[in-house]
């Protein structure tokens, strides 16, 4: 009986595989004539493609056995009618799987990259319309019936299932512009998917399984109705369990939470309005992207300069602008860095020896473009500025990579042109326009001099130390700092190089991390693990004096957060919000939240 | 080597007309002593019956003492002269009423028929 | 021989809105031979089909009894269903890997000179019932069930196939159960008659019994109200009258040529009588 149906199967794949390949030609011919992006139109019409196979190869079980005139006899043979579907199921199912390795294989060599939300989205599609297929492989004697049948099918499955979410997104106040492709696997419990999906595939399979028990040579009709008998209320049960599971689902949309200077709380999420929470009101922005993220705040103003665009948002009209809009694209690599009124913006393509620097100018919203291109990028990985600054009217800005062992760091001129300003064994800074770096023998103070950076200053004990302002993203040249903080390397032991008589003492030996909140105060946060505790100090000059601890939060877990901003910090746990101002900590109550 | 014809439409249930088939071949000497009928199956499927008909038929056979049932190799005539005698003289009997019953609804008288009998049995002497 | 092999209990199997079997009770016995005859859409073929479980009741149960196996049960449907697209060879292997038959007798495939490799679709209706008789045969079958095939074929093959049967009969104490409304060769198979009409049984006889217990009265006059007549046919010379139940008493208390009748008569009789029943809608 196997045998039979493996055979069976195959013949129906060979018109589905004629179909595929001769699906292509038309779009090659596109390629020719108009230079299209023909994977990308040929990648779509797969995925329907294999979606429409999922359902055929479902729908088909019987009509080979009905198109032989067969199908009595199938039902004499000695085997129970669930028997007859296993054996129908089986080499079907095993097909469907073997076309779905097929598409991973074809997905990997594309290059293309979709979220693991698409993915998930579109192999339970795959699955559950095979599944329904099946079940509607016996109801119907006509292939041309069942073939309309399935198909209208399909298209009603996946607007119920996207509904689902839609609807639960909507109900959250999330936006649904750029839906569906680009969401964070955080922000979204994606385990809740495939279960929404099988509540109502379900319903589809049992009604299938209890009434093909009972499937004979009556003529469809019989079969049908009690098909919708036990259909109909399996499906209402599975759509009201399926909304549910999406709108849990999307109950975790991550929440991202900053306090500006001014004691505002903004809080952000995916596919989120922005609220910015006051003592007692909150103010609801639209924003027309997936993601704000405080980046930079500066006065009445933050920013979003992580991802492909540059937002502004303002904390005192609660008003959003959109300063430049970078599309996303593959092996493109973009960074940023704030001065002044200007913001830039580096694109660097993967393997190519140049890099492309836009500026922003915020008051008269003009940008402008200039290239480089040296022998040396091309195998710079993740370019970063991490300074500028202006020598004789030329402004310059200071590019380390993300490896600084290997890659030397390069000062680029306005007018185009690269230097290369040597190497470093740690990631640099540009402080008080003197350039820190590290040798195997000392850290060195550099400065530019007559037109070339310079080393002033040798510091041998410096050779284990890494000074670091990492945190900020904008110039420091306005406002000079006294001192910077940093750690000895791979220790526990933190301090401080003293910017005027370049002395490094020792504070203390803890473990966690420094935070900057220029100009002049930094912070530290202590972190025990084992003990889940988090202290929080403040470092005066070389002093660390304790402000606060904060027992019971365990930092590993991916739903707590803590987070510190230039008004104070925050911490979430859970869903849990807590924020204390700086300098005192002391706790800020927000009333809508 | 039989002359069969069941007819479905006369009174007698069919395995008695099988009896009476074999008696006839019997009497008339196409089957002799010793002779060996055709098996159950083949003559249910010559005479297009069912085995069981057939089947009671023979056992009847038996019971009556015309054949005689060997296992493992079938069925064999196997009659007793006196019996023999006996059957031919009940199924004479029984043709002759049948004759009889035909003749009288004809419209026969008893006369006529003496006659009739005496002439044929004369001829029949004649050309012995 | 009067072992009882199917319990049917309540069978009841309606299509929409129609009940085509109602609450039908019956047993059978094994290795008996019936006949399922009735008018057209009385629900034969139906009730066949659920003896073959290839119909599932709505309500009440076709019971087997446990030696019963659905490997030993052969069913030749009025469709002669089988899968077209098979070679008459690639038929025998699947017949034989489902049915678990490790001997399969070509002799009646050799007999009718089938090409083993021609597809089953080329084949004639006669030669199809044959073959599909053969697959059936090859599974030594405890019960035969067979649809009004049997005179779609031509006499020379329904005559093999007769012999085919008689000789499951005699071998294997086969039950058959046909559905027949004409009768000729194959009358004197059957020993048991179930007349079928609007669902259900309306008469279990044995055939020999049937033929004691009706007659005809051909006559050019009226006869007695008295005798129970359930059919009667006119034509320009006589009536026939057909009398069930026929009681021997009657012959002496109506003297008239009470005539035997064949199966095929007996039949046309009842049918005749369902017919006159019969409203206009």
């Amino acid at each position: 009986m196997l045998k039979k149906e493996f055979r069976e199967v195959l013949q129906q794949l060979l018109y589905f595989i004629l179909v595929m390949a001769l699906l292509p030609l038309p779009l090659l011919i596109f390629k020719i004539f108009l230079d299209q992006s023909y994977f990308g139109v040929f990648y779509i019409l797969y995925h329907f493609g294999l979606l429409f196979l999922a359902l055929f190869m479902g729908a088909s079980l019987f009509s080979g056995d009905r198109a032989q005139g067969g199908m009595e006899y199938l039902i004499s043979l000695p085997y129970s009618r669930l028997q007859l579907a296993g054996f129908k199921i089986l080499p079907r199912l095993i097909a469907i799987v073997i076309f779905y390795l097929v598409y991973l294989v074809l997905y990997q060599a594309s290059g293309e990259s979709y979220s693991i939300f698409f993915f998930l989205f579109f192999t339970t599609s795959y699955l559950s319309l095979f599944l329904i297929g099946v079940s509607l492989s016996a109801s119907s004697d006509s292939f041309l019936v069942l073939s309309i049948a399935s198909l209208f099918s399909l298209f009603v499955y996946l607007a119920f299932f996207y509904l689902d979410y839609i609807a639960a997104f909507l109900i959250r106040g999330v936006h649904m512009e750029r839906l569906a492709f680009e969401v964070d696997p955080e922000s979204i419990i994606l385990g809740f998917i495939p279960l929404a999906a099988l509540s109502l595939v379900l319903p589809f399979l049992v009604a299938f399984i209890l009434s093909f028990k009972k499937f004979d040579v009556r003529p469809a009709k019989v079969y049908n109705k009690r098909y919708l008998k036990y259909f109909t209320p399996l499906i209402a049960v599975g759509l009201v369990i399926s909304f549910c599971l999406a709108y849990l689902g999307t109950g975790w949309v991550y929440k991202l939470y900053y306090l500006t200077e001014d004691h505002k709380l903004i809080e952000t999420g995916y596919y989120s309005k922005i609220k910015i929470y006051e003592k007692d009101r909150v103010h609801t922005i639209n924003y027309k992207f997936d993601f704000f993220w405080p980046y930079l705040e500066e006065n009445e103003y933050v920013y979003d300069m992580y991802g492909e665009s540059v937002v502004r948002l303002n904390t005192s009209d609660f008003t959003i602008d959109t300063l430049v809009e970078v599309p996303h694209e593959r092996n493109v690599y973009r960074g940023s860095w704030k001065y002044d009124q200007t913001i830039v913006l580096l694109e660097k393509k993967q393997f190519q020896p140049s890099l492309q620097l836009a500026l922003f100018d915020e008051s008269s919203k003009k940008i402008r473009k200039i290239s480089f291109s040296h022998e040396l990028l091309k195998d710079y990985s993740l370019p970063n500025i991490f300074g500028t600054d202006k020598i004789d009217c030329q402004r310059f800005w200071l590019i380390c990579s993300s490896v600084p062992m290997d890659n030397p760091l390069l000062r680029m001129w306005e007018d185009g042109s690269i230097e290369n300003i040597g190497m470093t064994q740690r990631a640099p800074c540009y402080v008080n326009r003197m350039l820190i770096t590290y040798t195997e023998e000392a850290l060195v103070i550099s400065k530019d001099i007559e037109g070339t950076f310079q080393g002033i200053m040798e510091i041998p004990e410096g050779k284990d130390w890494h000074f670091r302002v990492e945190n900020i993203r904008s110039n420091l040249n306005n406002m000079p700092l006294k001192g910077i903080y940093g750690r000895k390397w791979k220790s526990r032991i933190i301090g401080r190089l003293n910017l005027d008589t370049f002395e490094i003492k020792e504070i203390a030996e803890k473990l966690g991390y420094i935070h900057y909140i220029y100009p002049s105060d930094s912070y530290f946060v202590e972190i025990n693990r084992p003990a889940n505790l988090i202290k929080i100090y403040q470092l005066k000059e070389e002093k660390l004096e304790f402000l606060k601890s904060f027992p019971d939060f365990d930092i590993r877990e991916p739903e707590n957060r803590l987070e510190v901003c230039k008004g104070g910090i925050i911490f979430k746990k859970g869903k849990k919000i807590k924020v204390y101002d700086f300098p005192d900590l002391k706790e800020l109550e927000f009333k809508k939240l | 080597m039989f002359r069969l014809n069941i007819d479905f439409s006369s009174p007698l249930p069919i395995y008695q007309q099988v009896i009476h088939l074999v008696k006839m071949e019997i009497l008339s000497g196409r089957l002799k002593n010793g002779d060996r009928l055709p098996p159950i199956r083949e003559l249910a499927k010559i005479l297009k019956l069912n085995p069981n008909t057939v089947a009671k038929a023979y056992y009847t056979l038996e019971a009556e003492g015309i054949i005689e049932s060997k296992r493992g190799s079938g069925n064999w005539v196997h009659t007793k002269k006196a019996k023999l005698d006996s059957l031919r003289k009940g199924m004479i009997e029984d043709e002759f009423r049948t004759f009889l019953e035909s003749a009288f609804s004809l419209g026969a008288k008893k006369e006529d028929l003496k006659k009739l009998m005496a002439r044929y049995l004369n001829d029949e002497q004649t050309n012995r | 021989m009067n072992k009882q092999i199917a319990e049917v209990e309540k069978l009841t199997v309606r299509i929409g809105k129609k009940t085509v079997l109602n609450d039908i009770q019956v047993q059978l016995q094994k290795g008996e031979s019936v006949v399922i005859t009735g008018r057209n859409g009385s629900g034969k073929s139906t009730f066949l089909r659920c003896l073959a479980e290839v119909i599932l009741p709505d309500q009440g149960s076709v019971e087997y009894s446990p030696e019963i196996s659905r490997e030993k049960i052969g069913f030749i449907s009025d469709q002669i269903s089988l899968f077209e697209n098979f070679t008459v060879k690639q038929g025998i292997d699947f017949h034989s890997s489902v049915f678990r038959i490790t001997d399969f007798d070509p002799t009646l495939i050799n007999e009718l000179k089938l090409n083993l490799n021609q597809k089953i679709k080329t084949l004639s209706a006669g030669e199809r019932t044959l073959y599909h008789l053969s697959l059936i045969l090859s599974q030594k079958p405890q019960i035969l069930l067979v649809d009004e095939i049997i005179h779609v074929i031509d006499p020379f093959l329904r005559e093999k196939f007769l012999e085919a049967i008689i000789d499951l009969i005699s071998q294997l104490q086969t039950t058959v159960i046909m559905v027949n409304h004409t009768f000729s060769e194959i009358e004197k198979i059957p020993e048991r008659v179930l007349l079928m009409e609007n669902g259900q049984f309306i008469m279990d006889e044995k055939s020999e019994a049937l033929g004691t217990k009706i007659k005809k009265i051909v006559s050019e006059k009226k006869i007695p109200e008295e005798i129970p007549c359930i059919f009667r046919k006119e034509s320009s010379f006589y009536q026939e009258y057909f009398i069930y139940p026929f009681k021997e008493e009657l012959r002496k208390k109506f003297p008239h040529d009470y005539k035997d009748l064949s199966l095929t008569e007996i039949i046309k009789a009842f049918i005749g009588d369902q017919y006159a029943k019969k409203r206009i809608p």
